[in-house]
């Protein structure tokens, strides 16, 4: 019975999900929620914060389905729900300071440094870990560092694969202001990269 | 006095030829060139040698203006190539834009390399997107349905014809008692009524006081009551 699911379309799990059926509500948030999760880790916001956000952003999905008109648009309609749990977040944050994990402990002498424990991560071999993690990383991080409105739309773009008029919606912009900030942020992760690429 | 005249006309030539002289001094230098041959001479050969110069000058401002205008267009060329180049990676350019681009491709090889930059990064991007992903495990499905599974039970549809049923029936009842309740009621206090009246009521007679109680006082002063 699992496997039928596994075997199915997008577009055939989503009108399965429209008739309460739960198992191919299970399937659909499967396939999305590394996604998802990907998607607000790139967007800078720290673990603990990041799948809470996935849960709720799975549970509007889950909870909307039902009232999804037209199954091509699903894709954009995520986007829609990423978007805005980022900009609720970062209006969040305004109010309240970052939380600050148990994993980082504060040094004795100042409060200016702090370092992470260092606990061995048996998530994935050493072997696995090659110099392309390593870049990919650093691309985390470069995403991070963007501005949010670059942020966001890049996102949208690489990772959900949208279109620029859906962006352009999403983000309630023209689709020229979105064209110029793709490249602008492309131009200035090809401009920080390029020490590490050459 | 024939060179003293000749000095000055030869000072004045340049400023003749560029037609910058007064009227008198214009009409002085013609009458000695026509006279002096020498001076004459002097300024034909003044004359050809400023025509080349202008003529020189005139030809370095129209290659200048048009070598300008050659870096502008590829300026402009250049940045249009530049703007369009993140919409083709997404192919997202309409028709005639993405010819242009590919044509300017074609003419220019930083642009080649350039766009194959851009692929590189595009593709470390993605790279670094499913390296993430592959690392992550996050598992919300079951917690998710059971979440959607408990809020959706309060919105169960009610059982509508029960509830009509009852309300009905309930009504019926109201209605049955306010046709038959406050006769029976009425019924039921008229036989009270007779039956009181059918019993022999016995009624006391109170005996004046007088005759039943009498006042007296004590030795002590008491107030006594006492009985006959």
């Amino acid at each position: 019975m699992r496997k039928k699911y596994k075997e199915m379309n997008v577009f055939e799990l989503i009108n399965e999900a429209k008739k309460d059926n739960y198992q191919a509500l299970e399937e659909l948030i499967k396939r999305e929620q590394k996604n998802i999760y990907t998607a607000f880790c790139f967007l800078g916001i720290c673990c603990e914060n990041a799948s809470d956000l996935t849960q709720e952003a799975l549970f509007r999905m889950s909870k909307g389905i039902k009232n999804l008109k037209n199954p091509a648009t699903f894709k954009a309609w995520l986007g829609q729900i990423i978007s805005n749990l980022f900009y609720d977040e970062l209006r969040k944050k305004q109010r309240r300071p970052n939380p600050v994990s148990i994993d980082t402990f504060w040094v004795n002498d100042g409060c200016s440094e702090s370092s992470a424990l260092n606990i061995c991560d048996n998530k994935c071999n050493p072997d696995e870990k090659t110099l392309n993690s390593e870049l990919s990383d650093i691309i985390r991080k470069l995403i991070c560092e963007l501005p949010d409105h670059f942020k966001i739309v890049i996102i949208l773009r690489e990772l959900q694969g949208l279109s620029y008029d859906d962006i352009a919606k999403i983000t309630q912009t023209n689709v020229g202001t979105v064209k110029s900030r793709i490249s602008r942020a492309r131009n200035k992760l090809q401009e920080s990269l390029k020490p590490y690429l050459s | 006095m024939f060179r003293t005249v000749c000095k000055k006309v030869e000072s004045l030539l340049g400023a003749y030829i560029e037609k910058k002289l007064p009227l008198d001094e214009v009409n002085f230098v013609k009458a000695h060139l026509k006279k002096c041959p020498v001076c004459y001479e002097k300024y034909i050969t003044m004359k050809n040698v400023l025509n080349n110069l202008r003529f020189e000058y005139e030809k370095l401002i129209n290659e200048f203006e048009k070598i300008e205008a050659d870096r502008i267009f590829n300026i402009r060329e250049y940045e249009n190539f530049y703007n369009n180049l993140s919409p083709y990676l997404d192919d997202e350019l309409n028709y005639d834009e993405s010819i242009k681009f590919r044509t300017y491709l074609l003419k220019s090889k930083s642009a080649r390399s350039e766009l194959a930059l851009s692929y590189n990064l595009r593709n470390n991007i993605k790279n670094a997107f499913e390296l993430y992903k592959n690392g992550i495990h996050p598992n919300y499905s079951k917690n998710i349905i059971n979440k959607i599974k408990k809020e959706s039970v309060p919105e169960k549809k009610y059982n509508y014809a029960g509830v009509a049923i009852i309300i009905v029936f309930s009504l019926f009842m109201a209605l049955l008692f306010l046709l038959f309740g406050y006769s029976y009621i009425n019924e039921a206090y008229a036989d009270n009524i007779g039956d009181i009246g059918s019993k022999e009521i016995k009624v006391f007679e109170i005996p004046d006081e007088e005759e039943f109680v009498e006042f007296t006082f004590d030795e002590q002063q008491n107030f006594l009551l006492t009985a006959k």
